[in-house]
């Protein structure tokens, strides 16, 4: 294999005087490095991996790859949403914001949330992490991390933390944690109510400061993978999107790859900053689409795979326990946001409130305890579910478990064919032990229940979207609300009106989780007929007590929208 | 007896005792991406990849500790803790000279028998991704020729080092290994004691002897080159461009011919008949050897150009610094290359006498060329005092070589600087000595309140180091342009993943990878058809590393001139 840097640019690869460059020594021999021929290989990148490489379709196909391989190309999906959250921050700042209390006027509110809100979910579920290739907050810290807007520079501002290893084991757990916090933030100011523009405002900026902050302190995109609010969210609900992420479309041109550019990073663009190995990635969890790695790889062999909706969630070929719990607390937060349109949960706060003493002048709600009880019981639900039904259809399994214990001399052996030295044997001793299969079933089943999750979120966001995001036509002529009318917008009838108000948007909402409903029951099924099936008692009563779960599932936050009457 | 390494006190064995704990891998699974740079490097088989998952697993239970997979993978996602699990290394064999005075045997010995080179060979992993070789300035394929010693396969072992080497019974002699190919073990990169490559390379050639050159191709039959400066570079090029088929005239201003090898570097350390091997081996072949003719006086770039296809310079570094000092002019002040070529010439008699008895010497400097002066001092008869203005932490000399100095009697002091030489009727006669402080390797040092003290002495050696010499060769560019860094704003990432670069323990992948820039420049012609390769081209340098260039440049200029571009040209 020849070097990246001899294929690197022509200019160097022919001297002042017109002579050819000499080739290097031959020192990195591929012989050396025994490239494994391992047992699973095959299946691995095998059924899921994506047929249809955006980049290699007819017509759109080169035009996309000139546009993905050159370095402006993120900034450019930045640029527009930066200027967008600096007019919010702005407009909250100096806009009327104290003197109108609902910013239903303020470009700032109305954008973020009759807007951006809804948009994003939709951008989710349809594509995956979209939102990251163009997100303002770690674009702006990464612009400031990498010291350009989007140069290849070699020094990044940073002190290069690594992500700590008792942190790394949870995964996105900490950043559905950040969510869950951020969200109750949200709700005791009212900030999406939509109340004073000026937290709205504050809001993100404190996204803009902590991503900032991350940033400065760990490598790469620390924040992004692990921290920030939105990540479990997106990643998880993402797992429906269609858009498989940058991956590699010869797997042998990866197994004999001496430089590892992709990850580590070339002349021509950053070593992947979410941590990913497009060689290897088998779901569009966490890739942030930022393109260096088909920037970076000196075999041109990095595509924009398209998977059929719904891949990332029936087959990843790597389930992760904390996307499962992640989902059934994602699931429990919005299913509080459901709850508390509902007068009964009115009454709870106020009486936890009067109790607890939680109140803060015109602020009480929500109250932590009931706040984070509700979502702690939402999550249960599903949780305990899939335990009974574990319990009750699950094989028991038992497992060999291998105990060792060093005793003795022995022999390391050496490629050379010759003893190492003596060191300590391990003897082993072999014990059988039933296993739980609890982790197995929650795992696979909290997956299938991620359409019927995505689509909740959605359908939460509908009314404010239905109702009020026409008032952006009349925001933009008057972002600051200093009655300005720039583009002769500001006073249009239209932008009061509502797309839908009222049943219209219970039915839509309804319509909404049904279809979220209808996706996890496909998905679920096919879970369980790939997954499930081998390892439960019985096939039949496996999917039939699976799918009335999820049904039961679906039907229970769906049917909570009509008692709450298109509620913001 | 199997010695257990800890990793984090610097080598040094912590215990014997086999029951302490196995080295443990540890892979964060969340982090890992699964590109198998770990499992593919492990030398031990330790690492797979769960089929299921596709993450690494590991089997602590093999792993010896050696932590390539931790520098290697790209991510941070795999740990390793514990001991390192390798014996100790074999003996150093040195010579201890009891009555000094004449004597010239060899200091450092070697491997004295099979059994001591094997149970060292069976240190080394044979790492599927030997970053031994890139700390080897000449990139000597070296897990091939241990193994070549665990087969005791001698033919072998030679095939290897003539791929990359015309010189091995030198490099193994005069290299700073720490520095180079035993720094770059991946024992030492995690903290041990590396494999003791030099004592291998060096036992091959001991046992047997390196064979004469013999022309394997003919890519470079009807060049004609003419290289200037018969040292290590012009040497290892005009062997490269033999095998090749090239007519090759070699230009040497001395008399004989090794450069720094034959006047410079003592016979304690490298035996006169290892320097003069490869010119009868080169003659033998057919190469030219014109001696007492020196470019700028008796030739010039111009004809040279006229009459051969091609130039290589290697004329070497051979200016002394001379350093400003009042007094530097007095009788007594020598420059290191005046002193070590008479010392030389007194040592190489059969019977030498002590000359300089009971003198007492100043040497300025602890670097390689003041060792040598200062030791050959010793051995004819003088007091010998060497001076360095650095602190000795931060002093780029060889601690062995400062102790074999030291254990011979040289008194070395670091955090000194002579202000003034004293002189008496013209004649040296003292010392004014001041100390220095020195906060950090990258600050220069600078004097102390402390005042001076005068020092008695009859003798003054200036050995603070070399510069390229100006022949007014104007048409010329500049030389040297030593390359301070490597090339491209990334250095190569099969270095990177390597894992030579990531070590916490040693620098030495910088090091490495500064003078791959240099090998990278030596192939790069200076200007139409003239190469340069050697202490004249980078500054001064090191034996090994003049030879891998000279190699490089021949090899440049051949694939320059034998292609069918040029050709047609
Ligand atoms: C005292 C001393 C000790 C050293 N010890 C070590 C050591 O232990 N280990 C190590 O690795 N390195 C050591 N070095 C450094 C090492 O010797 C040099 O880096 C190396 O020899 C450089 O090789 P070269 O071929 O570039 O130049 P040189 O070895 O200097 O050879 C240059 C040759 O060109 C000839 N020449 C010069 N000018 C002309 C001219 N105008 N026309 C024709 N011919 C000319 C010279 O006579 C000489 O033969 C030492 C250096 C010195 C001075
Ligand atoms: S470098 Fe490639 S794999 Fe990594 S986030 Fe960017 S696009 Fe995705
Ligand atoms: S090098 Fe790191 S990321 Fe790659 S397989 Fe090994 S542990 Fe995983
Ligand atoms: S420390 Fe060395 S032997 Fe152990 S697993 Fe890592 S590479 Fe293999
Ligand atoms: S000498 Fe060291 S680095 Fe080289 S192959 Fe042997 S153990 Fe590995």
């Amino acid at each position: 294999m020849t070097s990246t840097l001899e294929n690197e640019s022509k200019e160097a690869n022919t001297l002042k005087n017109g002579q050819p460059r000499p080739v290097k020594v031959e020192l990195f021999s591929s012989e050396r490095r025994r490239p494994p021929k391992k047992a699973g290989m095959e299946q691995h990148f095998g059924p899921t991996d994506p047929k249809i490489d955006a980049l290699k379709l007819p017509v759109i196909g080169k035009p996309l790859t000139k546009l993905f391989k050159s370095r402006p190309f993120q900034f450019m999906m930045i640029l527009p949403n930066q200027a967008i959250f600096w007019i919010v921050i702005i407009g909250g700042i100096i806009g009327g914001s104290y003197a109108m209390p609902a910013g239903e006027n303020n470009f700032g509110t109305v954008i973020t949330w009759f807007i951006w809100f809804c948009l994003i979910f939709i951008m989710i579920v349809g594509v995956g992490r979209a939102w990251c290739m163009m997100c303002p907050f770690g674009g702006f810290a990464e612009w400031v991390q990498r010291h350009t807007f989007w140069k290849r520079t070699i020094k990044p501002i940073t002190a290069n933390w690594k992500w700590p290893e008792k942190m790394a084991k949870f995964g996105i757990l900490p950043a559905v944690g950040t969510f869950i916090f951020l969200t109750w933030i949200e709700e005791f100011f009212n900030i999406a109510g939509p109340g004073y523009p000026i937290f709205t405002s504050l809001m993100v900026l404190g996204i803009v400061a902590t991503a900032l902050t991350v940033m400065l302190l760990f490598e790469r995109r620390t924040f992004c993978r692990y921290l920030c609010p939105l990540t479990g969210l997106i990643g998880s609900a993402g797992a429906t999107g269609m858009v498989a992420g940058f991956r590699t479309r010869d797997r042998d041109k990866c197994l004999a790859c001496q430089t590892k550019d992709c990850m580590r990073g070339s002349e021509k663009g950053y070593g992947c900053p979410w941590f990913e190995w497009p060689g290897s990635a088998s779901s569009n969890l966490m890739c942030g689409l930022c393109t260096e790695c088909m920037k970076n790889c000196p075999e041109d062999n990095v595509g924009l795979f398209l998977q059929p909706p719904l891949t990332s969630v029936i087959k990843p070929d790597r389930r992760r326990t904390d996307v499962g719990i992640a989902v059934v607390a994602l699931l429990g937060l919005v299913v509080f946001q459901q709850f508390n349109a509902l007068s009964p949960y009115q009454s709870l706060d106020n009486w936890l409130n009067s109790h607890t003493g939680f109140q803060f002048g015109a602020y009480g709600y929500p109250n932590p305890i009931d706040y984070l009880g509700i979502i702690a019981l939402a999550a249960l639900v599903p949780l305990l579910l899939t335990g009974i039904i574990t319990l009750l259809v699950a094989k028991k399994t038992t497992t060999q478990v291998t105990e060792t214990k060093d005793s003795g001399p022995r022999v390391v052996p050496s490629s050379g064919g010759v003893a190492l030295l003596e060191a300590p044997v391990a003897q082993s001793t072999t014990k059988t032990v039933k296993t739980s299969q609890f982790k197995t079933w929650f795992v696979a089943l909290a997956y299938g229940i991620i359409p019927l999750m995505a689509s909740d979120y959605l359908a939460r966001q509908l009314p404010k979207f239905l109702s009020n995001s026409p008032r952006i036509i009349a925001a933009i002529s008057d972002p600051f609300d200093k009655g300005w009318n720039l583009f002769g917008t500001a006073k249009l009838h239209i932008a009061n009106q509502h797309i839908l108000l009222g049943n219209g948007v219970v039915v839509v909402q309804m319509v909404v989780v049904g279809i979220g409903l209808l996706a996890s029951l496909y998905a679920t099924n096919k879970i369980v007929k790939n997954e499930l099936v081998q390892v439960s008692k019985n096939a039949l009563a496996t999917r039939a007590i699976t799918l009335l779960y999820v049904l039961a599932l679906g039907v229970a936050v769906g049917g909570l929208y009509y008692p709450m009457h298109a509620a913001f | 007896m199997t010695q257990v390494l800890d990793s984090k006190s610097k080598n040094g064995p912590l215990s014997n005792s086999l029951d302490s704990a196995h080295p443990s891998v540890r892979i964060i699974k969340e982090k890992c991406a699964g590109c198998q740079e770990c499992v593919t490097r492990c030398p031990v088989g330790a690492l797979d990849m769960d089929p299921h998952k596709w993450v690494a697993l590991a089997d602590s239970s093999i792993c010896v500790g050696c932590r390539q997979c931790e520098r290697t993978c790209p991510y941070g996602a795999i740990h390793v803790a514990g001991p390192m699990i390798v014996g100790p290394s074999g003996p150093l064999n040195l010579y201890h000279p009891k009555g000094l005075i004449g004597d010239v045997t060899e200091i450092r010995q070697g491997f004295t028998s099979w059994d001591e080179a094997i149970a060292e060979a069976n240190r080394c992993l044979d790492c599927p991704d030997p970053t031994c070789m890139l700390g080897c300035p000449a990139h000597n394929a070296i897990p091939d020729f241990i193994a070549a010693i665990r087969a005791k396969d001698l033919n072998a072992a030679h095939a290897v080092l003539e791929k990359t080497s015309m010189w091995p019974d030198a490099c193994s002699r005069v290299c700073d290994w720490k520095t180079q190919c035993e720094g770059s073990c991946t024992w030492s990169l995690a903290g041990g004691e590396p494999v003791a490559i030099g004592r291998l390379e060096r036992f091959i050639t001991d046992q047997m002897a390196v064979k004469d050159i013999e022309v394997t191709s003919d890519a470079a039959k009807g060049i004609t080159v003419a290289i200037v400066g018969a040292g290590p570079a012009g040497l290892s090029a005009a062997t490269q461009l033999v095998k090749a088929g090239a007519a090759v005239t070699i230009y040497e201003r001395d008399r004989n011919t090794g450069g720094v090898m034959s006047w410079g570097i003592p016979s304690y350390v490298l035996p006169d008949q290892i320097v003069d091997r490869p010119i009868e081996s080169l003659i033998k072949a057919g190469v030219t050897l014109k001696t007492g003719v020196a470019l700028g006086r008796d030739i010039h770039i111009e004809d040279l150009k006229k009459q051969y296809s091609a130039v290589i310079l290697t004329h070497g570094a051979s200016t002394p610094i001379k350093l400003p000092l009042p007094g530097v002019d007095l009788a007594g002040v020598e420059d290191a290359t005046y002193f070590l070529t008479n010392a030389k010439s007194e040592l190489a008699k059969e019977k030498p006498e002590a000359i300089y008895d009971g003198a007492n010497v100043v040497v300025l400097g602890a670097g390689n060329t003041a060792m040598d002066v200062a030791r050959s001092a010793r051995r004819l008869g003088a007091k010998v005092i060497a001076i360095d203005w650095m602190k000795e932490e931060f002093a780029k000399v060889r601690p062995d070589e400062i102790q074999e100095a030291r254990d011979e009697g040289v008194k070395v002091n670091f955090g000194n600087t002579v202000e003034s030489i004293v002189g008496q009727n013209g004649v040296v006669a003292g010392v004014v000595i001041r100390t220095t402080t020195q906060k950090s390797a990258s600050q220069l040092p600078r004097l102390t309140k402390e005042p001076g003290t005068t020092h008695h002495c009859d003798k003054v050696i200036l050995a603070m180091g070399y510069r390229v010499e100006d022949l007014g060769e104007a048409k010329l560019p500049k030389l040297p342009h030593p390359p301070q860094k490597p090339k491209g704003p990334i250095p190569d990432r099969r270095w990177i993943g390597s894992g030579i670069l990531n070590s916490p323990y040693t620098k030495v992948g910088n090091l490495a990878l500064a003078r791959e820039s240099m090998l990278e420049d030596a192939r790069l012609p200076i200007s139409d058809g003239i190469w340069a390769a050697g202490d004249v081209l980078v500054g001064p340098s090191t034996v090994v590393s003049a030879m891998a260039q000279g190699r490089e440049a021949a090899r440049a200029l051949i694939e320059a001139l034998s292609s069918p571009k040029s050709k047609k040209k």
